[in-house]
């Protein structure tokens, strides 16, 4: 409770360091059924998101009340709760995503990201962090979601921001069509190009983690606690 | 013997579900009447397109028929067909239609038509075609469906009741033949349902269907 928050490390674990889809891989399946277009991506990673920032906070609450045997049917519980009012509102104030977002929003309750979250992190921390921890880890996994959803809009069907107007009315107009007349490519839009978009995804991140990597190793041990260097300006 | 342990656990995991059951039916209240609301409305849009709305002698969807003809309702599901009555005579029919002859499961449709048989304009209710290719079926991702809007059964000659690829009149859609086909097939099908029970679905007795 009273250990000193890090909002800036929270942050980095979990858009960057341990997000939920790129380094944990979890939550695949809603990840690769959603992400055919930006409108789709957005919607769930937006429902998850709200979903993960109302468990962690509730779950970080009644962390001292609930015996370590049952915690995890407990999370699981609130988790569904959560679900279920996500899925109600949607269902009453944006309904048309709703239709098109249908069955996969109760699946968001078997999102491991959410469980593992409240486990790993809401159940041993403030309710601050903790809130913090699932708007880290939510927008990480909505980022990833959205650029799924981008990279495999735009290659199997040559738009951009297509029917915005199902998620924020008035927004028919922010479609961008990249070719026209596009021919579509069906690989893009099945799930093999899901996979396929996701592993080059992960790939990038890797490689991108190894370029800083090396940097940070070129740049010398300098900063290395315990090293000689350290050792040599103490008391001999 | 139950343990302390046990029964302070059984107690903390019943208090935890009345709670969140508490939080999901206050949710569940609070949502009800609006997503009733949301669904009338839904429904009502749709059926608006497929009849005429004005001066009606009760809203279409209170004259609402069962369906049960295995050429527009192969799976037998509990289907239902609407009158638009104006002054005591059926001025408009809309029809539903399902096929399984889809890429993948079935399609769902509504098809309106006046009393002499002419297409006033189909909607697609349910379907799961590919997303990108065939759910370009949708009214709302592309005006495919209009190219049904004043047909009829002899409008084209039943041969031009296909897709071009097959020699009819219709348009495929970019990478995806069966998914036309299949709407083609069952729009028709609706159509040849209606000439063959014209009369009992024009008279106007709103509680019965053929």
């Amino acid at each position: 409770m009273t250990e000193p928050i890090d909002f800036k490390t929270i942050a980095r674990t979990g858009l960057w360091d341990k997000n939920p889809a790129l380094a944990q891989l979890l939550g695949l399946c809603p990840l690769l059924a959603v992400s055919g277009s930006v409108v789709n991506a957005l919607g769930l990673g937006l429902a998850t998101l709200l979903v993960l920032v109302g468990s962690n906070i509730t779950v970080s609450l009644a962390r001292n009340q609930v015996p370590d045997a049952i915690r995890l049917p407990v999370f699981v519980l609130v988790i569904a709760g959560f679900t279920t009012c996500a899925e109600l509102l949607m269902q009453a104030y944006a309904y048309a995503l709703y239709q098109i977002l249908g069955i996969f929003i109760p699946l968001i309750v078997t999102n491991c990201a959410i469980l593992g979250r409240a486990d790993a992190f809401a159940s041993k921390h403030g309710v601050w962090a903790s809130a913090a921890d699932g708007l880290a880890m939510g927008s990480g996994f909505a980022a990833v979601l959205i650029v799924l959803g981008a990279l495999r809009e735009a290659l199997g069907q040559g738009t951009l921001f297509a029917n915005m107007e199902l998620l924020v009315p008035g927004t028919a107009h922010w479609q961008i069509t990249l070719v026209d007349n596009y021919r579509g490519f069906l690989l893009a839009v099945l799930p093999p190009g899901a996979f396929i978009g996701l592993g080059l995804l992960v790939a990038l991140k890797n490689s991108i983690d190894r370029q800083i990597d090396l940097r940070r190793k070129a740049r010398g041990p300098a900063a290395t606690p315990g090293s000689r260097r350290v050792r040599v300006t103490g008391p001999l | 013997m139950i343990s302390p342990a046990v029964s302070r656990n059984a107690l903390v995991l019943t208090v935890f579900a009345a709670a969140i059951a508490a939080g999901v039916s206050v949710t569940f209240l609070g949502t009800k009447a609006r997503i009733a609301e949301q669904k009338r409305h839904q429904q009502e849009q749709v059926l608006s397109g497929l009849a005429p709305t004005e001066g009606l002698d009760l809203p279409l969807r209170e004259a609402a028929f069962p369906v049960r003809d295995t050429r527009i309702n192969p799976l037998g599901a509990p289907l239902q067909g609407f009158r638009a009555i104006r002054g005591g005579r059926t001025v408009g029919i809309i029809l539903p239609a399902v096929t399984t002859a889809g890429y993948n499961g079935r399609i769902e449709l509504l098809v309106g038509l006046d009393a002499a048989g002419t297409l006033v304009g189909v909607q697609v209710l349910e379907h799961q075609e590919t997303p990108g290719l065939g759910d370009a079926i949708e009214a709302r991702k592309s005006d495919w469906l209009r190219g049904f809007d004043a047909r009829s059964l002899n409008n084209p000659p039943p041969a031009g009741w296909r897709v071009r690829k097959d020699g009819g009149v219709f348009d495929q859609l970019t990478g995806a033949t069966i998914t036309p086909r299949a709407v083609v097939a069952a729009v028709r099908a609706a159509l040849e349902y209606f000439a063959d029970h014209r009369d009992e679905l024009l008279s106007p007795d709103p509680s019965e269907g053929p």
